[in-house]
């Protein structure tokens, strides 16, 4: 265990009141751990939502259920196939290239979201400082986001996206004429953005913690893009941070 | 606009020509727009040259964009019914069923090779909906989202491959409105291109290949299929699609300079001229 993970279960330990305290006065949907890491509405492996990390840690290696019922998907990289389903055995197809066919390709890369947020969860630890503070999926709050997070898609996106990063912009300055619409209740940190370009990106808050470990916290951010009237899906988790007060916010994983 | 061509010593036909206009004679060549046999080479040859445009070999592009969007790696085909990521009910290569009605008008098999009713379309139609996807998968969150392959329990009915390539055809004929809108010189273009727009536009939908990418459809427009080669690449999808829409375009851009080149030399050499030998 290091450094900081004893330091966090220490205080954890000396908290523990607190922490009680604090969860009850949190949102439903959202869960601390002894760790200092929370979650929010929109990890779930499936059916399940844990109610603490060796909870999460089993959900790993345990087969996914929806709706009460059993999920698989048959995935192949052209020389091998192999029926994924559950975490640990998504984690090595995804490291041998291997992608689902047509339709399930999108649910594979939802699996595979889930299962890297979950394993970041688990292995994340308590902030030493937090320079992001309470952070609602609400106008104000996304168009700051980093612009790295911007669902591009074409050529064309791309040199936008670089444009404005070079200038120091964020993901406000990507984002068109765009319907706001929250999933959920506001606690659950989820938003929907769609464009009049026909792209639909759903921003989720999956957790909040010390994700790269460099003592500052972090938030997940699963992103899911798809294109109205089309057969488009494409999805990338993000670890946000802020590392000083007043900076900006900036990606320390994903694209 | 209407000529006479001839097309053998002994018989003369008529054919409608359909728009080779000024616009559309740039330098890159549109392909030619009448179906007939020429009595030789040259006579086709001289039908390009006096209307610069190109004959190309005939390709049945629905059929080969279907077969292709058949394959795993792009849509892939279920012979079965079920609930997409927006829990609509689909069957095929994503052919949306509208309604009972619309599923009772498809050809669906049981088990024992018989053709099902119409009563029994919608008793399975029935059984696959009540599997609906959740609110999270429709609303964009794809890890709750039921796989294709698990409906294929509550949908005991099979379609057959051809009844599914015919119904991917229909579906792509349905996009050729969108797709003149967007590109008004559509037929005028190589079938290599054809497929790649068809391609585009069934993943990116009609708002998107038109809105998210205007240098390719700007490249499109111009002929420039090299350029719209170098803009076709679409982020998160498998580097498998992105190289076959890639190398159609590089290949239609190779076909082109080839066909520029030849055009050039039969009007140098006066080919396409009246007193030239050129039809007629």
């Amino acid at each position: 265990m290091s450094a900081s993970n004893k330091s966090a279960v220490n205080r954890g330990v000396g908290v523990t009141i607190a922490l009680l305290s604090l969860l009850l006065a949190l949102p439903a949907c959202s869960a601390p751990s002894a760790q200092g890491v929370k979650w929010y509405a929109g990890l779930k492996l499936g059916d399940f939502q844990a109610s603490g990390i060796a909870a999460w840690r089993d959900a790993l290696s345990q087969p996914w259920r929806l709706g009460g019922e059993p999920v698989s998907l048959p995935v192949s990289n052209g020389s091998d196939h192999v029926v994924v389903d559950r975490c640990e055995k998504l984690f090595p197809a995804v490291t041998s290239g291997m992608r689902a066919s047509g339709p399930d390709q999108a649910i594979f890369e939802g699996w595979t979201i889930k299962c890297e947020a979950v394993r970041l969860l688990v292995d994340g630890a308590s902030p030493q400082k937090d320079f992001i503070g309470d952070f609602p999926m609400d106008e104000k709050h996304v168009r700051g986001l980093p612009i790295g997070m911007a669902f591009a898609v074409s050529p064309d996106d791309e040199r936008k996206v670089a444009s404005i990063k070079s200038a120091g912009g964020t993901l406000g300055g990507f984002l068109g004429n765009v319907k706001w619409q929250a999933l959920g209740e506001p606690a659950d940190r989820r938003i929907v953005l769609r464009d009049d370009g026909g792209a639909s990106q759903l921003l989720s808050v999956l957790a909040e913690g010390d994700f790269d470990h460099d003592g500052v916290n972090d938030l997940l951010v699963a992103s899911s893009n798809s294109m109205t009237g089309g057969s488009y899906h494409a999805a990338h988790l993000y670890i946000v941070s802020r590392l000083k007060a007043d900076g900006p916010l900036v990606l320390r994983s994903g694209k | 606009m209407r000529t006479i061509l001839r097309t053998t010593r002994l018989r003369w036909i008529t054919v409608g020509l359909v728009s080779v206009t000024a616009s559309a004679i740039a330098a890159v060549p549109p392909v030619c727009q009448v179906q007939v046999c020429f009595i030789n080479q040259q006579a086709k040859t001289d039908y390009e040259c006096e209307n610069s445009c190109v004959f190309e070999p005939y390709e049945d592009v629905i059929t080969e964009v279907a077969e292709t969007l058949a394959k795993p790696e792009f849509e892939n085909s279920f012979p079965y019914v079920y609930l997409d990521s927006k829990g609509l009910p689909t069957v095929g290569t994503g052919h949306l069923i509208t309604s009972a009605d619309a599923a009772a008008t498809l050809t669906f098999y049981k088990d024992d090779g018989t053709q099902a009713t119409e009563q029994e379309i919608k008793d399975m139609l029935g059984d696959v909906e009540s599997h609906p996807q959740s609110a999270e998968c429709i609303a964009g969150d794809n890890s709750q989202c039921y796989p294709a392959s698990h409906y294929s329990q509550y949908s005991k009915l099979r379609m057959t491959q051809d009844d599914i390539d015919a119904l991917t055809k229909k579906h792509l004929a349905d996009f050729d409105t969108n797709l003149h809108t967007i590109y008004p010189d559509f037929d005028t273009y190589p079938a290599a291109v054809k497929k790649v727009l068809y391609d585009m536009i069934y993943n990116l939908g009609p708002s998107g290949i038109e809105n998210k990418f205007p240098s390719f459809t700007a490249a499109i427009k111009a002929r420039d299929w090299q350029k719209a080669a170098d803009e076709s690449h679409r982020t998160g999808i498998s580097e498998t699609r992105n190289d076959y829409v890639k190398n159609l375009l590089e290949k239609a851009a190779i076909d082109a300079a080839a066909a520029e080149e030849k055009l050039k030399q039969c009007q140098a050499a006066g080919g396409g001229l009246p007193g030239n030998g050129a039809t007629p």
